[in-house]
């Protein structure tokens, strides 16, 4: 009986362990709770995108067998969830665009098709160019009560079949108003 | 018997040691640490606080209530508190409304600001419907600057019917602040 007690007692600790460590990354709950009606709700979600439809591994592609220059749109379907407001947004060129014409891409991210609401049309087409949000222009987006689609739209200066390298990130912020409300389940 | 109680003792100690392992590493990177430490001298600081009030003062499980016994229509103004400690800068605020507040054909507008009847962090609108949202409109942020001080944060509600004729409406006040006091104590300079 008392080898049961202490067995108890063991397997009680060890579990108030575990329970301390599932929280360390903060990696089971999606809205980490830090105390009392108090949440960590900015989140950061990361997309990214190629400019070779063949073999590309990343999560979207332009295509590049079409023999145009007109703008190619992408649509990051639902990624800010309903009541959130997106705070900050950055494109980054990860792999220099490469064409057998010009090497110029402009870029520019909304919340509609071909829309530039979070971001205004840039050029970004060398490895580590960024376009981001300006100084004294956040939130980018205010909250509404539905989830909405992230575009990213790209143009090029030359033929889409003309271009052989290109890779960007899209980097979008916001703060989950919803999630809080969900959690806290009011 | 004697290598009995030597054997659960250890046993107990290597267990208690466990736990107490366990639980300090449960602030260390998020759960219920104040303020999340994520490498040198880096922290997660920005913080989201949620308040809940409600039309009925009678029965209302919410933070705050109005006053539904007024029998007028003046516009009345709670204190949630000193939610925003000091140091914090304020990014953004939102009022949902998660219950629609029955006034027949009138209206329920709200403000939120950091002063008794202030409108210092979203400006007066109408919000009585279920999912309707008062928020920070796109580059209005940050919505107040870091004070030395902790700062309340009060909600008006302003119906355009006597509060006793309502009989529903909750909401919730979404604050979102940097916590900078919080990763100086957390650094202990």
């Amino acid at each position: 009986m008392k080898r049961l007690l202490l067995a108890i007692l063991f397997l009680g600790l060890v579990a108030i362990s575990v329970d301390g460590q599932r929280e360390r990354y903060a990696g089971v709950d999606s809205t980490p709770k830090l105390g009392t009606d108090v949440y960590a709700a900015m989140k950061t979600v990361i997309k990214t995108f190629s400019a070779v439809t063949a073999g590309s591994v990343d999560d979207y592609q332009f295509d590049n067998t079409v023999a145009n220059i007109t703008e190619q749109t992408r649509e990051i379907a639902s990624i800010i969830p309903a009541y959130a407001e997106i705070v900050s947004a950055q494109v980054r060129c990860i792999e220099t665009l490469v064409s057998s014409g010009v090497d110029v891409m402009a870029i520019d991210v909304g919340t509609s098709d071909g829309g530039a609401e979070i971001l205004a049309t840039a050029d970004t087409d060398t490895a580590n160019d960024i376009n981001a949000t300006g100084a004294g222009d956040g939130p980018e987006v205010v909250a509404t009560n539905a989830a909405r689609s992230v575009w990213v739209n790209a143009t090029p200066d030359a033929n889409w079949d003309t271009l052989s390298a290109g890779r960007w990130v899209v980097i979008v912020t916001y703060l989950d108003n919803g999630a809080v409300f969900t959690e806290e389940s009011p | 018997m004697k290598r009995t109680i030597i054997f659960w003792l250890i046993f107990v100690v290597l267990a208690v040691v466990i736990a107490v392992h366990g639980k300090s590493q449960q602030g260390r990177y998020g759960g219920k640490s104040s303020t999340t430490r994520i490498g040198k001298d880096t922290y997660l600081a920005t913080k989201t606080v949620i308040k809940t009030i409600s039309v009925d003062d009678d029965a209302s499980t919410d933070d705050f209530q109005f006053d539904d016994d007024a029998a007028d229509m003046n516009a009345q103004d709670v204190d949630l508190g000193a939610i925003v400690p000091a140091w914090a800068e304020i990014l953004s605020a939102q009022v949902r409304c998660f219950f629609t507040a029955t006034a027949g054909r009138n209206t329920v507008s709200i403000t939120l600001g950091t002063t008794e009847t202030g409108n210092e962090l979203l400006a007066q609108a109408e919000n009585f419907t279920v999912n309707v949202i008062t928020a920070t409109p796109a580059g209005d942020g940050p919505e107040a600057t870091s004070t030395a001080a902790a700062k309340n944060v009060w909600i008006q509600a302003d119906p355009s019917i006597n509060w006793n004729a309502l009989d529903a409406g909750r909401w919730a006040i979404e604050v979102t602040y940097i916590d900078y006091g919080a990763v100086y104590t957390a650094d202990v300079p």
